[in-house]
């Protein structure tokens, strides 16, 4: 019997465990750690921001389905991986800490003989000095941030419904994060809500962000044809701001945030304030606090992680300069090259480098969208990984790893502007490939005829349909494997 | 100012016809299941 253990159990977790156990049936044991009790459909968190969801519309405790799919639940975090074993055995492990129930603090080596790391990130909103639920500003990132945000902005509508202006920022609280897109779907939501509850022309809203031009969504932008025409998502998203009076402070670093008041620095080296009435500032992503120690004991996280915390995978991470970044340096396994019994999937993974093109100000801060890999290349970066491990426990350690490149894989965001089955609106983004390929794709880096945008009710009906389709295929109710990543 | 008077033109006339909506909503479903068909 093999023993196959999961780290984490968001998107991309949760779908390796599902497909991991529908493969490899009741003959293998699949154990699944995370400190998390709730599985939760975060893109629909946005809305449970805004006040048009519920928090309990979002989640769904995890126990009563790992129960009745037989996959072993431990409400833990991972501490410390044991790659080479340990001086009992050679067999891999990793430390876990428990963290709810009796044996909540205590710590157990779990063995395993394929580990697949889908920890997510650790939201460090400690980088920027006051930042975060716990400083002066809101956040969307979990359902109770995205809950505490709505009730604050319930609040500031009250407010502004006495007459009083008021400012709302919205954006990035660093300049290194990613999920800008989900940035994007608040400022436009609580846009929405403002002109819903007819207080828009008292609301100052304005929109934060560590892109340098509007659009780029930590992909670099996109390049979209229609009627032979070319247009860039910097035209169409300047457009929509500007249509929707939303101000930008574009290319800028939080330093610093202070009660009613956030501090800035700007690729250009200018330095700003901006105050502030309600603010919905994401945090920067690292990997999760967890080393890696070899037989003996000594600590080898240098060789497992790279220096921001996530996993080493298949992917070139020598540091090129920006002018030779190819399609080929993302992985395509998401194997560890030390250790092939190990991959790291989702948010976990280390990507090679940004897709934007990197900056810093002059004073050395980096301010540059991260490359995102939430969503649907979370889920099929799970789903390959556990095909693999499965194909290697059916059929012998030499059959070839699957592939899922983000340099090959095309993605849909559907980036919501307002919740409402009639007045609701969303921005419908696909792309493909993820990572632009100017080898394949000389002129744009993708291809012209996935890579489109449009707005419209439609985007927003979709949108609803995925979250209802996400959550019952999480729950792996009937038909679930059949519902594409 | 509301979502009404801020659109014009063709595009902003097809963003409030449902009927169009419907089938951007039909069309694009199918071509993201298309697309999640892509083999990598």
């Amino acid at each position: 019997m093999a023993k196959v253990l999961i780290l984490g159990a968001g998107v991309a977790g949760h779908t390796a465990a599902m497909h991991a156990k529908r493969m490899l049936g009741n003959k293998h044991e699949i154990t699944v750690v995370t400190p998390n009790s709730n599985w939760n459909w975060i893109p629909s968190n946005i809305w449970v921001g805004v006040g048009r969801m519920t928090k309990k519309q979002v989640i769904f405790p995890l126990a009563p389905v790992y129960k009745r799919k037989k996959v072993n639940l431990l409400q833990a975090k991972a501490v410390t991986i044991h790659p080479e074993g340990d001086g009992e055995s050679n067999q891999g492990a990793v430390t876990v800490q428990y963290t709810t129930g009796e044996k909540s603090g205590t710590t157990e080596l779990l063995r395993y003989d394929y580990l697949i790391n889908a920890t997510g990130p650790q939201l460090r909103f400690d980088l920027t000095p006051g930042l975060g639920p716990d400083g002066f500003t809101e956040s969307v990132c979990t359902y109770s941030h995205a809950d505490a945000a709505a009730k604050k902005l319930k609040s500031t509508i009250e407010v502004l419904k006495t007459g009083k202006r008021q400012t709302l920022l919205i954006g990035m609280g660093h300049g290194t994060c990613t999920c800008e897109g989900a940035a994007f779907e608040y400022i436009f939501n609580v846009d929405h809500e403002l002109r819903r509850a007819g207080v828009r022309d008292l609301a100052e809203v304005i929109y934060i962000t560590n892109e340098n031009e509007l659009g780029d969504f930590g992909v670099g932008g996109m390049t979209f044809e229609k009627k032979q025409q070319q247009f860039s998502s910097e035209d169409w998203m300047n457009g929509l701001f500007s249509k929707h009076g939303i101000k930008t402070i574009m290319a800028a670093h939080v330093t610093k945030v202070e009660p009613g008041v956030a501090h800035f620095e700007q690729v250009d080296g200018t330095s700003g304030s901006q105050t502030f009435d309600f603010a919905m500032l994401l945090p920067p992503f690292r990997g999760v606090s967890m080393n890696a120690v070899d037989k003996a004991g000594n600590d080898i996280s240098e060789k497992v992680f790279a220096p921001n915390g996530f996993m080493k995978v298949d992917a070139d991470y020598s540091g090129k300069p920006y002018e030779e970044w190819v399609a080929s340096d993302w992985p395509k396994t998401y194997e560890s090259p030390a250790y092939p019994n190990v991959f790291a999937v989702g948010i976990a993974f280390a990507p090679p480098h940004g897709i934007s093109k990197p900056r810093k100000s002059p004073n050395g801060a980096v301010i540059a969208p991260a490359p995102p890999r939430t969503g649907m290349p979370s889920g099929v970066q799970g789903r390959i990984a556990a095909e693999t491990i499965a194909d290697r426990i059916k059929n012998g350690n030499q059959q070839p790893a699957k592939t899922a490149s983000m340099a090959d894989m095309g993605a849909a965001c559907i980036a919501s502007i307002g919740n409402g089955m009639l007045d609701g609106s969303a921005a419908t983004i696909t792309m493909g490939p993820i990572v632009p390929d100017f080898e394949k794709y000389p002129s744009t880096g993708r291809d012209t005829v996935i890579t489109a945008g449009e707005v419209g009710l439609a985007g927003h009906w979709l949108k609803r349909l995925l979250h209802t389709m996400f959550i019952y295929k999480a729950k792996a109710r009937p038909g679930w494997s059949q519902i594409p990543e | 100012m509301n979502d009404q008077t801020m659109m014009d033109g063709k595009e902003g006339r097809r963003e409030r016809n449902l009927f169009f909506q419907f089938y951007r909503f039909l069309a694009l479903n199918l071509k993201i299941f298309m697309m999640t068909k892509h083999k990598h």
